[in-house]
């Protein structure tokens, strides 16, 4: 894919021309043809610019060339007489010019061609090639490089909420780097890995979100480190048409990004480009914490009430409460609580500051072009001392070796410095809205902090916590032009990521007589792709032509975990004891230690794969495409390691056809149907066969026993997708869009079940589920008002998605679970489906939580028995709405997105409106029963859970579940383009400035803090179950920002 | 055209051909053992018999045993472990993950047996050895369904032909679903195994099981069922073998010193290595400033066994801390060592099962006097309360059952007992419910419910 203009399905005869073309012009470069006539030009566009890379044939003859880096072209050695002249680009509509060449007469013939106003025309990236966008006969949505920069995110992906129709992004939280989870046409795995496969320039990327575990509540994102000014665009491939050819790993849908290469605009020159951002960062919004005197309050009215009922009623109580005067948590008495009132919520965050730079420089020129590119970033969250700081250089260049032998390289190499804190279960804001209560003081009145209770503050301060990613996706590519219908292609990709976290503590924190305790954590992943494909045109009549594409791949993708031998007592560490400061910044810390990777056991996995894929296309009208994609891994053993995945996609251009063919109204219908199968297998290495451990002894005897039960079965999960969908463009494409319909049947489904333990293992990987996923989809983009001074274009998309499991192998709902979540399996509904005991109402006359047992009766004891399935995290619908607005020089455009039919679980809601704990509550507990015929939201103030007819005070019910149902106002950007004479005048050829907003309202009625959550995750099937579910999640950020980027 | 179909097919060659495929998709898992390595010889097999040994110990080391001690009536409410509450609170339910972890460790040992029976011809192996390490694992692997089936299910006898739900009997490995097994389907088939190993077991073999270890458990099974004459003769064989000797002093759990051992956890001091951990976590005060264990005695009990005359387990098993004060409580001394044996089957329980087994079978009274008073002169420091020989059954009887309680303490025996007497009618409640309400039953785990396995009722013992 490095490369656009090998073709893989574009219109063949043009294909054709395009590549004798080019290899005219080459040959042109080497010979001098001395001709009686020629004809020559320049090919301009429509701002008059030089166009380069025109093809320009003389039809009925074989004469063809390209336009040079400045738009001219010259044709000689032509006998006189009438010629028509065909000048063809993507892009641009076709060109056809006639024209009389005399005895002896050079003609020359300039020509302005007019931008494609069809975008049906453009070309889409469709995995090891190219397609034109009309030809398509698979399900892929495009976004370009403007599309994914127009607004700060966190990290790239989260730009394509609202974007692309059946793409479900659940945005991730306000802690910097934060990934979001992304989710195409819903979920079709349950303990496999459920995120589409991300694709960078022909290598499926390291993507692993749980190479550091769940630390400090938040999950790596492999992501973090991809620079969105990088990327040329985006391709989303959502059916089996299209992910076919990665059918091994596309069940979830796949990721194509393709980076940026030569320079956009004057040929042959060099060209600059340079943008910059900076602005803040707040939080969307703060929790309603109590303060002192509420708290208290709060406090004392459950202490006091639980003295008087166990008068009347000891039998309710687990326990017997404190007689006397309330004892504050912390051991603190009235008078000592009274006396602090913290916000702790304000102590954890702050107004973030980002600013973000990035420059480029390229060049296209005749045999060569490169683009070279830096970047800095600096993403400040409001999360006080957290930041995400991103420091890269990536280039990229192609050059003919010679006419026939291109060379092209991929280069990035990224720093990303993450500088940490503790956030959600682990502390930070997490803590502000638990268990740092406003009674406790930062510090002491000696100065030093307070620790008699929670202070994260403390934390924050003495902890020392760095990450440091440094990443290098690289590739090198040749092609081999074999002819003019045949084309070779060999890539070598080089996927490196080492993520290094240093955590220091000093001794007050970790309270032993160290001085402090230095650890740092490498580790790598190494990830190589191979590939080769070979592509070959041909016509089997006139209107009967194909291309076939048939390649290989290979992957290897190895992780190691770093640790320091110690060569004075021979030991492996990862830590210094009594050290004065973190690695990162006491270097010498190290001196004496020697860092290896060969210490630990590490993992890895590969992956084999044969590919090939036809496309055949009858006079431009109708279109077939069948792929065939057979792939290993060595996740798999022997019996099942292959497997193999088809598809057939077709297409029906209608508006071709005579009956549509001179409509006024109808510019453009095709229909496209498709069928075929998807797999996949991100699931931990090595699950299918036995392995042994020999860890720990009984009676100073060495023990062997059993650490995986093989499953020698183990195989590929496979989705079954139907997808079929109209395409329109009416009023000469004023409106264009697509509604679409898909059927998803995914079976054997991996499941990683926690078997009935009377098998005597825990978890078992096994083919065990079924899940069905269909969906429609709609998206429209009309352009209302196009005029010289003011243009209009909305775009609108919506997706409705439908998700069952249809069988999990006769196991319980229990035997996956979705982490701490409460989210189950459960045959008949979603995956992610909240499992929960239903709560019914406050008893007016005791205050007591009443709940329905599974008949539905109303009951005061809590009992997991009583759980039923009650909501579900994903939702019905999603979608967004974008219009563009632009005035002379100004612009205007805003995007709303929104997500309807799904639930969040406010988990941590819990603890912070149930039994009173050491917990902070939030103010919505006022609304409480406080005496009899009260009828009230929230039960009676208790500290016992038995008046919860509970043996536990964490007990979950859907009292804490909430409808999800959002409209945001994502992005609302201004922007002004500078006029060009000014520019002009000063050299350069763009310069736009604007300022941006980002999550600037929403409209919801989640009581919480923010109804779209993307949770820390525990592992993938957590992360496939429990997206909306918050745990003391801080919300996402809402940012303001002025832009600038110049372009000269 | 032709010259580049040719080119093609070429090309297909060399992709398909240049490729050793099978060995670059075989990736070794690190840090661990495939089979080929882990299981070679026959020295691999007895290290995964005694991976069954480490896991069995696992299951002893206490925690199974707080359930048993904790729904009988000696003790007072946990402290603080919510789990604990729940089991003497009688309200279990399918989140317990302290219930969940015993039952899961004792169908790990299952398993292991299971495997070791399925694949110990992988290895060369003396015939004689083959066949003890067979009948090991099989011992081991009764043992844990007994012990799983008296927490799991209604005591034997709750129905008259024991048709009422028991725990799954697993004989292989197989991954499967099942439905649980009947009660008498279970002690059918823990007696059927341990009559069988009984017969080639040794009569000595190290700490490991032996042909009295079998017959022992045989005995305690026996005495479950209210089967007196087998569980008398049963225990009578290993008491009279000789091979176990009463000790004088109440360190029964003390690592190293217990002769009366038949069968039990040991732990390797030299390795660091205590198989009694959640007996000491649990209950040990002796090295606390401020002893507050999480499982302490109920007062009653306590004051039960200081009435008596003489006895001195009272002071020496026992000690009441802060009287009279608001945080009062008494605290477990059986348990205050750093590495603990722990016996399973042994001659004091031997010589209570037989005492009681001959007094409600009528048949030996002076064998059971003689049991008691063995018992007795070591709990009251000499003879002064020794029974008479002429005691009746009715006398034997009351004795014996008091000496259970008090000398069993804590180690699991309570509930048990106390469901069997509900069984025989001489007892109706256990703490002011019925000895048989549900929640005296403990949950399963949540993961355990499929269409065919059903769960056990809760609560109901209010």
């Amino acid at each position: 894919m490095l490369f656009l203009e090998i073709p893989q399905k574009l219109n063949l005869s043009s294909m054709k021309q395009l590549y004798s073309a080019l290899t005219a012009v080459l040959l042109g470069i080497f010979t001098t043809q001395v001709g009686a006539q020629s004809i020559k030009g320049v090919v301009t566009d429509e701002n008059s610019e030089t166009l380069p890379s025109v093809a320009v044939v003389v039809e009925g003859t074989d004469k063809a060339v390209t336009t040079g880096f400045n738009g001219a072209y010259e044709i000689s050695g032509l006998e006189p007489g009438d010629y028509v002249l065909t000048f063809e680009t993507l892009g641009y509509q076709k060109n056809e010019s006639a024209v009389t060449v005399r005895a002896g007469q050079d003609v020359t013939l300039n020509v302005q061609m007019e931008p494609s106003e069809n975008e049906l025309d453009e070309v889409v990236i469709v995995g090891y090639g190219v397609q034109r966008k009309r030809e398509v006969t698979g399900s892929i949505v495009s976004l370009e490089s403007r599309q994914l920069t127009d607004m700060p995110t966190p990290s790239f992906e989260t730009a394509i909420q609202g974007k692309a129709p059946g793409v479900q992004v659940t945005t991730g939280s306000g802690i910097a780097g934060s990934g979001s989870v992304v989710r195409i046409r819903g979920i079709a795995s349950i303990s496999a890995g459920g995120d589409p496969l991300y694709v960078v320039d022909g290598i499926p990327i390291t993507q692993d979100y749980f190479l550091k575990g769940n630390s400090g509540a938040m999950n790596n994102n492999p992501l973090a480190s991809l620079n969105p000014e990088d990327i040329e665009s985006v391709e989303i491939l959502k059916d089996a048409a299209a992910t076919a050819i990665y059918g091994s790993r596309g069940a979830n849908g796949v990721i194509l990004i393709t980076t940026k290469r030569g320079a956009q605009g004057r040929q042959g020159e060099m060209v600059y480009e340079f943008s910059t951002r900076v602005g803040v960062s707040e939080p969307t919004a703060l929790p309603n914490m109590l303060s002192t005197e509420e708290y208290i309050q709060m406090y004392e009215e459950a202490w006091y009430n639980d003295q008087a009922l166990y008068l009347t009623n000891p039998e309710l109580f687990s326990t017997p409460p404190p007689t006397g005067e309330p004892v504050f948590p912390g051991g603190l008495s009235l008078a000592e609580a009274r006396s602090v009132d913290t916000d702790w919520a304000d102590e954890m965050t702050r107004l973030g500051v980002n600013q973000q730079y990035d420059f480029a420089v390229g060049q296209n020129k005749e045999g060569f072009n490169y683009r070279v590119g830096l970047t800095y970033d600096n993403q400040q969250s409001y999360l006080t001392q957290n930041n995400y700081e991103r420091l890269g250089v990536r280039a990229n260049g192609d050059i003919n070796l010679t006419k026939k032998i291109k060379l092209g390289i991929t280069s990035s190499v990224m720093q990303g410095v993450n500088n940490r804190v503790d956030e959600g279960w682990s502390g930070g804001l997490g803590a502000a809205m638990s268990t740092a209560l406003p009674i406790y003081p930062i510090y002491n009145p000696d100065g030093t902090y307070f620790s008699g209770g929670n202070n994260p503050v403390r934390l924050r301060d003495l902890k020392d916590w760095q990450q440091r990613e440094l990443r290098s996706i690289n590739s090198l590519s040749l092609s081999y032009d074999v002819s003019d219908n045949l084309f070779l292609n060999a890539t070598g990709s080089y996927d490196f990521m080492q993520l290094v976290e240093d955590i220091y503590e000093p001794q007050e924190l970790i309270g032993t007589t160290h001085a402090g305790v230095a650890r740092r954590f490498p580790l790598q992943v190494r990830n190589w792709n191979v590939n080769a494909t070979a592509t070959y045109l041909f016509s089997a009549a006139e209107g009967h032509d194909f291309t076939v594409l048939v390649g290989t791949e290979f992957q290897e993708r190895r992780q190691v975990n770093g640790n320091y031998f110690n060569p004075v007592d021979s030991s492996f560490t990862n830590e210094v004891t009594d050290a004065t400061g973190p690695f990162n910044t006491n270097p010498e810390l190290l001196n004496d230690l020697e860092l290896t990777y060969d210490n630990n056991p590490g993992s890895g996995n590969t992956f084999a794969s044969f590919f090939g894929r036809v496309n055949y296309s009858i006079h431009d009208k109708y279109m077939i495409q069948a792929v065939v994609r057979s792939d290993a891994s060595s996740n798999f053993g022997p019996q099942n390691r292959w497997g193999v995945f088809p598809s057939i996609g077709t297409g029906w251009i209608m508006s071709e056809e005579a009956f549509l063919a001179d409509n006024d109204v109808v510019s453009f219908m095709k229909l496209r149907a498709s069928y075929g199968i998807s797999g996949n297998a991100a699931i931990p290495n090595n699950q299918w066969r036995a392995t042994y451990g020999q860890n720990g002894n009984y009676f100073g005897q060495p023990i062997t026993y059993q650490l995986i039960r093989e499953n020698p079965t183990l195989k590929w999960e496979e989705s079954r997708i139907f997808d079929a969908a109209l395409e329109y463009g009416f009023l000469d494409d004023r409106i264009t869009g697509e509604i679409a319909y898909y059927h998803k049947y995914t079976t054997d489904a991996l499941l990683s079940v926690s078997l009935p333990r009377y098998q005597g293992f825990d978890n078992f990987w096994d083919n065990l589920g079924e899940i069905l996923n269909t969906g429609v989809e709609f998206s429209i983009t009309a352009r209302p008002v196009v005029t010289r001074d003011f243009t209009w274009r909305v775009d609108f998309n919506a997706a409705y998605n439908y998700n069952e499991i249809t069988s999990i192998g006769g196991y319980s709902e229990d035997a996956v679970s979705g982490g701490t979540n409460d989210t189950r399996v459960v045959v008949g509904q979603p995956v992610g489906t909240n499992f929960l005991v239903r709560f019914s109402h406050v008893d007016p006359a005791t205050g007591r939580p009443v709940y329905l047992d599974i008949d539905g009766a109303e009951t005061y004891d809590w009992t997991p028995d009583d759980r039923v399935p009650v909501g579900k995290v994903l939702p019905d619908a999603v979608g967004g709405l974008t219009n563009s607005f632009t005035y002379k020089n100004w612009d205007l455009s805003f995007l709303f997105v929104y997500s309807f039919g799904g639930q969040v679980y406010d988990s941590s809601s819990k603890r912070q409106l149930g039994v009173v704990t050491d917990w902070n509550m939030r103010t919505e507990i006022f609304d409480r029963w406080r005496e009899p015929g009260d009828v009230a939201m929230y039960p009676r103030l208790t500290r016992d859970p038995g008046i919860y007819g509970s043996n536990t005070p964490w007990i979950n019910t859907d009292m804490w579940l909430h409808d999800a149902d959002y409209v945001r106002l994502r992005n609302l950007t201004i922007g002004y383009n500078l006029p060009k004479e000014l520019l002009n005048k000063w050299g350069i050829d763009r310069c736009r400035i604007s300022v941006i907003g980002t999550n600037l309202f929403v409209l919801t009625n989640y009581p919480g803090l923010d109804p779209e959550i993307a949770r820390d995750f525990e592992n993938a099937t957590d992360r496939n179950m429990s997206v909306n579910i918050t745990y003391l999640t801080p919300p996402q950020e809402r940012t303001y920002s002025l832009a600038l980027n110049i372009n000269f | 055209m032709k010259k580049h179909i040719t080119k093609f097919a070429l090309l297909g060659v060399l992709l398909i051909s240049g490729t050793a495929c099978e060995d670059f998709l075989d990736v070794k898992p690190e840090g661990v053992l495939l089979e080929g390595e882990a299981i070679e010889n026959a020295d691999d097999m007895r290290e995964v018999l005694n991976s069954i040994y480490d896991v069995t110990a696992n299951v002893y080391n206490g925690r199974m045993q707080a359930f048993g001690t904790l729904l009988g009536d000696n003790m007072a409410r946990p402290r603080s472990s919510t789990f604990l509450q729940e089991v003497y609170g009688r309200n279990t339910n399918i989140f317990n993950s302290d219930v969940s972890a015993v039952y899961l460790d004792a169908y790990r040992a299952v398993y292991r047996a299971n495997w070791l029976i399925e694949n110990i011809d992988l290895v060369e192996i003396d015939a004689a050895e083959r066949q003890r390490i067979l009948d090991e694992a099989r011992f081991l692997r009764a043992l844990m369904h007994y012990e799983m089936v008296r927490y799991f299910a209604q005591p034997y006898g709750f129905t008259a032909d024991n048709s009422h739900m028991g725990i799954v009997v697993k004989t292989r490995t197989e991954r499967e679903l099942l439905p649980r097994n009947t009660v008498a389907e279970v002690y059918n088939f823990v007696i059927n195994e341990l009559k069988d190993v009984s017969t080639r077991l040794p009569n000595t073999n190290g700490i490991y099981a032996t042909r009295y270890a079998a017959l022992g458990a045989l005995a305690d099974v026996h005495f479950q069922m209210n089967s007196f004459t087998m569980a008398a003769a049963y225990a009578d064989t290993v008491i009279e073998s000789g091979n176990y000797s009463m000790i004088a002093g109440f360190n029964r759990f003390e690592a190293g010193t217990n002769t009366e051992i038949v069968f039990g956890g040991y732990s390797f001091p030299s390795l660091n290595d205590n198989r009694g951990g959640s007996f000491g976590g649990f209950y040990r005060w002796d090295n606390q400033p401020n002893p507050n264990p999480e499982l302490t005695m109920d007062k009653s009990f306590y004051t039960l066994v200081e009435s008596g005359a003489d006895d001195l387990r009272d002071s020496v098993w026992m000690a009441l801390i802060n009287e009279d004060a608001p945080n009062e409580i008494v605290v477990n001394s059986k348990f205050n060592y750093d590495f603990m044996d722990v016996p399973i089957i042994h001659l004091t329980k031997l010589k209570l099962i037989r005492a009681e087994a001959l007094a409600m079978s009528g048949t030996d009274l002076p064998t059971a006097i003689q049991d008691i008073n063995d018992i007795r002169e070591r709990a009251y420091g000499g003879q002064t309360q020794n029974l008479d020989p002429a005691a009746g059954v009715t006398d034997v009887l009351t004795a014996v059952r008091y000496e259970r309680r008090v000398e069993l303490m804590c180690e699991g025996d309570r509930g048990h007992e106390l469901k069997r007497l509900g069984v025989l009618g001489e007892i109706q409640t256990i703490r002011g419910a019925d000895w048989d309400c549900p929640g005296q039953v403990l949950q399963f785990p949540a993961v355990e419910r499929s269409s065919v396995f059903v769960l056990n009722e809760e609560g109901g013992c209010n």
